[in-house]
């Protein structure tokens, strides 16, 4: 699902944008399936069609979708690794307590030492 | 056999009543309250209008083509034969589906006031609210009728259409009017047309926005499942009905030919396997022909059945089902 809130300042396109990015890196969306088309899109949102085509060239230049002209597919391997998810649910399990930022600080502090 | 075509107001009226009178469930069940409730009210009132339009229509315009139909057979000087008002009646049921199946290319909004909107990201085709056998059978009536129209097409006269065959060192023709080309070509570009306002049709239902709330697009989706299905069966119906005709058609001049004493010299024809044949051919093409008109009676109950079932039924939240 994906959805846009006209209260939020947050332009239309980069809400489309980012939590299609985001459902893309996490697996929610998998890879090399085909996104809605911009009117299907446009039309369920109640938003113009222009708003969720920059939103889909935005995500083409990011490298995670490729256009052509049966339409817009999400590019394999932009998904984020199992192995990836299993070890960052590891993580999160044994330090429950553990706040996103003190996640965040561990891995780049890790990333850095490697 | 003409008495035949007075089974169509005779099914429509027998089998309206039936599903009328009879206590049928709704496709779903949906339970909720307030706004959304309203809000699906308001959406399958708007679906029942359009619905009721459209079937007004319909005898409408199937009175204006019968009244043609008629009033071309009162004109003794009527141009008959291929291009004219045998062939006008014989693509009368495809024509008229292809406006009837644009009268079905509706879904209504449902009309949420909402901040926040929310949509799927499944891509949705002109397939995706429709059964898999309701489009298999509709794809194989289209393919057996374009092959039926071809091969009656090759076989038939090409100067007056009627039927020829093989007989001692040359050809003859004979056996009445026969489906060739001169039928087949205007049938072939009404299915064509038939079938572009069916897909286009489905693509619209498909295509059009969804609602937001959960509960709010399994009505949609109700709507959607039962105007698809409609669509399907009343081109099937039609397409059922041509083959029919074209099959029968093509089976009494079969008889025609088999039954002939004389060839086009005014020689004896003595019984010989292309006749005994074009006998054979005779019988299973009626045989087919009436085995189609009970599948097109099928058909028609089945229009008629999805049109007049509610779409869903409302339960408020909380409240305990009866």
């Amino acid at each position: 699902m994906i959805a846009v809130d006209s209260t939020d300042p947050t332009p239309p396109f980069e809400q489309i944008r980012r939590q299609l990015a985001d459902q893309i890196r996490t697996g929610s969306v998998p890879s090399d399936s085909k996104l809605p088309s911009v009117r299907q899109l446009a039309g369920d949102l109640a938003i113009a069609p222009g708003t969720v085509a920059r939103a889909y060239s935005e995500l083409e230049a990011e490298g995670l979708v490729e256009t052509s002209r049966t339409g817009t597919r999400v590019r394999p391997g932009r998904n984020l690794s199992t192995d990836l998810r299993e070890a960052a649910g590891r993580f999160l399990r044994a330090v429950p307590s553990a706040t996103l930022e003190d996640a965040l600080l561990a891995v780049r502090t890790e990333w850095d030492l490697r | 056999m003409y008495w035949i075509a007075l089974l169509v107001p005779l099914v429509i009226v027998i089998a309206g009543l039936v599903f009328l009178v009879a206590r049928r469930s709704p496709l779903a069940s949906l339970e909720m309250s307030g706004e959304v409730a309203a809000a699906a009210n308001t959406g399958r009132s708007r679906w029942s209008a359009r619905l009721r339009l459209a079937l007004l229509l319909v005898p409408i315009l199937g009175g204006v083509v019968v009244s043609l139909i008629v009033a071309s057979y009162q004109d003794a000087d009527g141009v008959d034969g291929p291009l004219g008002r045998t062939s006008f009646l014989m693509i009368a049921p495809l024509l008229v589906t292809v406006v009837i199946a644009l009268l079905f290319a509706f879904v209504p909004r449902f009309g949420e006031s909402r901040l926040t909107r929310m949509a799927e990201l499944g891509r949705r085709s002109p397939l995706t609210f429709v059964t898999r056998p309701a489009s298999i059978v509709l794809v194989i009536l289209t393919f057996l009728l374009t092959i039926a129209t071809i091969s009656f097409g090759v076989l038939a006269w090409p100067r007056d259409e009627s039927l020829f065959y093989f007989y001692g060192g040359g050809f003859a023709g004979g056996g009445g009017e026969f489906p060739g080309f001169g039928f087949g070509v205007p049938i072939l570009v009404s299915l064509a047309l038939l079938v572009a306002a069916v897909w286009f049709s489905l693509f619209r239902v498909a295509h059009a926005p969804r609602p937001t709330d959960v509960s709010l697009r399994e009505a949609d989706s109700a709507l959607r499942v039962l105007t698809s299905g409609a669509i399907l069966a009343i081109a099937s119906f039609a397409i059922t009905v041509t083959l029919a005709t074209v099959l029968t058609m093509a089976g009494v001049a079969f008889w025609g030919v088999a039954d002939a004493r004389i060839d086009q010299n005014g020689a004896p024809v003595a019984l010989n396997f292309t006749a005994w044949m074009l006998a054979v051919l005779s019988h299973a093409s009626v045989g087919l022909g009436v085995g189609f008109i009970i599948v097109a009676i099928y058909f028609l109950v089945r229009v008629i059945s999805l049109v007049t079932r509610s779409p869903f039924s409302i339960t408020r939240r909380g409240s305990v089902k009866a």
